[in-house]
Formats: C-alpha cells, sequence, structure tokens
C-alpha cells in the first residue's frame, strides 16, 4: 500500500505475517490492508478531507475529521470546566 | 511531545480489560497510541484469542503502572495507565479487532499522523479487552505513547 498508514505483524509458530494498515481519518478505527486486496471492500478516500476513511463511515457519509471531532470534544469539557459541571 | 511506554499483564479475562490509557481527570494532554505489542508468556497452547482496542469515555478501575519516559528527561506523563482491570471505562467504538493464537504475538506500529489519538479531555482513553480468551492464562502487552 502506498503511504501506508501503520504497519501490523503476526508472529506464529508457523512463520509471520504482515500486512500494512490506515486509520480511518473519520473514526480512528484501523484498517488491515492485505497484499492485493480489492480497495472497494477495504472503505474508501474522503474527497473532502482526502485521507482515507473505513467502510463504516463511507455509509455514514459526509466528512468529519477525527481531529475536528476531538477540537470540539475539548472545548465542550473546557465550557463544562469553566462553568463548574 | 514525550514519549512513553508502558507494560500490562493480566490473567485473561472475557471481560475485563488487559489496559486502559486515560486521560486524567485535569491536566490532561493528547494521548497518541502508536505502536504496541500483545502475546501470551504462557505455556504454549492452542486457545483463540481476539484482541481489540476500544474507546472509552469513563475511567476504568485497575492498578495503576507509571508510563517510563523514552528520553529521562522528560517529565512524568500525564496520561493515566492501568493493567488488570478490575472495571472496565465505559465502552465507545472499537478501533481494532486481532485474533490471535496463544502463540503468536502481534505488533502494530503506526506511521506518523495514524497513531490513535484521545482527545484531552477527563477521562477519555483506550481499553485493550480480550472479548474471546480462549484460555484463562496470562497475557501481556507492552504500550508506546506520546503525549501532546
Amino acid at each position: 500500500m502506498r503511504n501506508a498508514g501503520g504497519y501490523a505483524v503476526w508472529v506464529a509458530v508457523d512463520g509471520s505475517r504482515e500486512v500494512d494498515s490506515f486509520t480511518c481519518s473519520h473514526c480512528q478505527r484501523v484498517v488491515f490492508v492485505p497484499p492485493r486486496a480489492d480497495p472497494s471492500q477495504l472503505g474508501g478516500f474522503c474527497r473532502q478531507c482526502m485521507k482515507h476513511i473505513c467502510a463504516p463511515c463511507v455509509k455514514v457519509g459526509g466528512c468529519k475529521p477525527w481531529e475536528k471531532q476531538m477540537a470540539e470534544a475539548e472545548a465542550r469539557d473546557r465550557m463544562l470546566r469553566a462553568i463548574g459541571v | 511531545m514525550a514519549r512513553y511506554s508502558f507494560q500490562a499483564n493480566r490473567t485473561a479475562s472475557a471481560t475485563l480489560a488487559l489496559a486502559a490509557l486515560e486521560a486524567p481527570a485535569t491536566g490532561m494532554r493528547r494521548i497518541k497510541l502508536y505502536d504496541f505489542l500483545v502475546g501470551s508468556e504462557a505455556t504454549p497452547a492452542d486457545n483463540a484469542f481476539l484482541y481489540t482496542l476500544a474507546r472509552t469515555t469513563g475511567a476504568g478501575t485497575g492498578s495503576a503502572v507509571t508510563p517510563s519516559p523514552s528520553d529521562l528527561a522528560d517529565a512524568v506523563s500525564a496520561a493515566l495507565a492501568k493493567e488488570a482491570l478490575t472495571v472496565n471505562g465505559t465502552a465507545g467504538v472499537n478501533l481494532m479487532a486481532i485474533a490471535l493464537n496463544q502463540r503468536a504475538t502481534f505488533r502494530w506500529v503506526a506511521a506518523p499522523g495514524s497513531e490513535l489519538v484521545v482527545p484531552a479531555t477527563a477521562a477519555a482513553g483506550i481499553d485493550v479487552n480480550t472479548p474471546t480468551a480462549g484460555g484463562l492464562v496470562a497475557i501481556s502487552g507492552t504500550f508506546l505513547f506520546e503525549e501532546q
């Protein structure tokens, strides 16, 4: 996989298995990418954030990157702290 | 950005987590899990395991583990590391599922920018569970993360 987002290794008695992975830009689910995998089975590519996304996020549609979700969660947490909740 | 590692051990449980990495209630920072290894140090046997990494929104209860900084000049980590949980955190989205024989070990390394990031909000975190634990044997994991 070009520009893989990660790398996974299983080491077993009968040898090792290695695959690339990518981390969904929307929900951070890690998707393993076996060699010669059909891209359509693995998820999709969001043309708004220009990153790979997992199959469940493809079905959801829209673009809400994890970075944006974290910023919102942190802002909410700061606000709750400020008002003493 | 300081980097830390910690090791977690427990007797496998289908309901209780092996490890948790959580933001504290105050003074939290973003946590980026970028590398981890899991396996079993028990006598080799053919038992099926499923390891999952799940987001949590509430703090779990477990034995505290002090993460060790990769650079000894770095300060103590703000993140809370726990092993052998007795109460799991409030489970959220599953981030990863790894089917593994007891005889095998697994390692995942994230490329820069693809880490699993925990927001800097109180008690947010990631639990490492074994919902399928074919044998109630000793399992362990090593986790590397950075704080931002």
